[in-house]
């Protein structure tokens, strides 16, 4: 590879690690509230659809697919509209493990 | 990934009864040198940016939304538009659709690049017109060669 791709590289890879790491705070903080009722099932499903989505579509070009295909199978699973009758805490603690898989995908800083 | 090479795929369905049947494919601009890049992740417009521009030796221009390739497409008449489907206020099928313009012109040299590549999803695309389709995530070290082939280049 050559030098300044690789430099390149290595400044956006560890931009878009710490955009990662953003992402799964947004999508907790999203999860919090929906448990807390200050928001809708169907305002955080479209919420971290969009999420997921993003991180789908770049992390296998950054090094990462796991995190990739990941991300890519909770979006879809979050494709189907949300119960509206479905326990917020219930349902938030099922996608709450998804994104601690992703967490545990996330390459550490320096990595 | 890439998708639309062959270069002819006749669009046979229209899944959601929109486009035209039988739209003709753009015509390869057979020659690389300039690509506008319109992708509102400002990550992966840098990664893309840095591919073409290095691995490539290619000119990039970029902007992050449909409505500023309107205004570049002409300005900065490019040869190929790498172009976003999923973007915020219009998205990458609409923009599409302003830069062919009226009914009977030729298609605008397209090649979209999006993770959503369905079958029916890409169907949709080619059947738009676009030269084809590269998938998210791309490959940083292939992206301008997937290119090149999908502007007949040699």
């Amino acid at each position: 590879m050559s030098g300044p791709l690789e430099s390149g590289l290595e400044v956006l890879r560890a931009r878009f690690r710490e955009r990662v790491r953003g992402d799964l705070a947004t999508l907790n903080d999203a999860l919090d509230a929906l448990e807390a009722g200050r928001r809708t099932a169907a305002e955080v499903h479209a919420e971290m659809r969009a999420v997921l989505h993003r991180l789908a579509g770049a992390a296998g070009s950054f090094g990462w697919p796991e995190i990739g295909t990941l991300a890519g199978t909770l979006e879809q699973e979050l494709g189907a509209a949300p119960d509206p009758g479905a326990d917020p805490v219930l349902t938030a603690a099922r996608w709450r493990a998804g994104i601690a898989e992703l967490a545990r995908r996330t390459p550490p800083t320096g990595a | 990934m890439i998708l639309g090479d062959p270069p002819v795929l006749t669009p046979t369905a229209d899944p959601d009864g929109e486009e035209e049947r039988g739209t003709p494919r753009a015509t390869p601009p057979g020659r690389l040198e300039h690509v506008l890049c319109v992708e509102d992740d400002p990550d992966i417009r840098a990664l893309v940016e840095l591919s073409l521009a290095t691995v490539g030796g290619l000119r990039v221009t970029s902007c992050a939304s449909g409505r500023e390739a309107l205004e570049l497409f002409v300005a900065a008449r490019p040869d190929v538009v790498l172009l976003d489907v999923m973007m915020p206020e219009m998205d990458g099928i609409e923009t599409f659709r302003r830069l062919a313009g009226e009914d009977g012109a030729e298609p605008p040299p397209v090649v979209f690049m999006t993770a959503r590549v369905q079958p029916r999803e890409v169907e949709r695309y080619l059947a738009l017109g676009a030269l084809g389709v590269i998938a998210k995530p791309f490959d940083p070290m292939t992206l301008a060669a997937d290119l090149r082939r999908l502007c007949g280049c040699p």
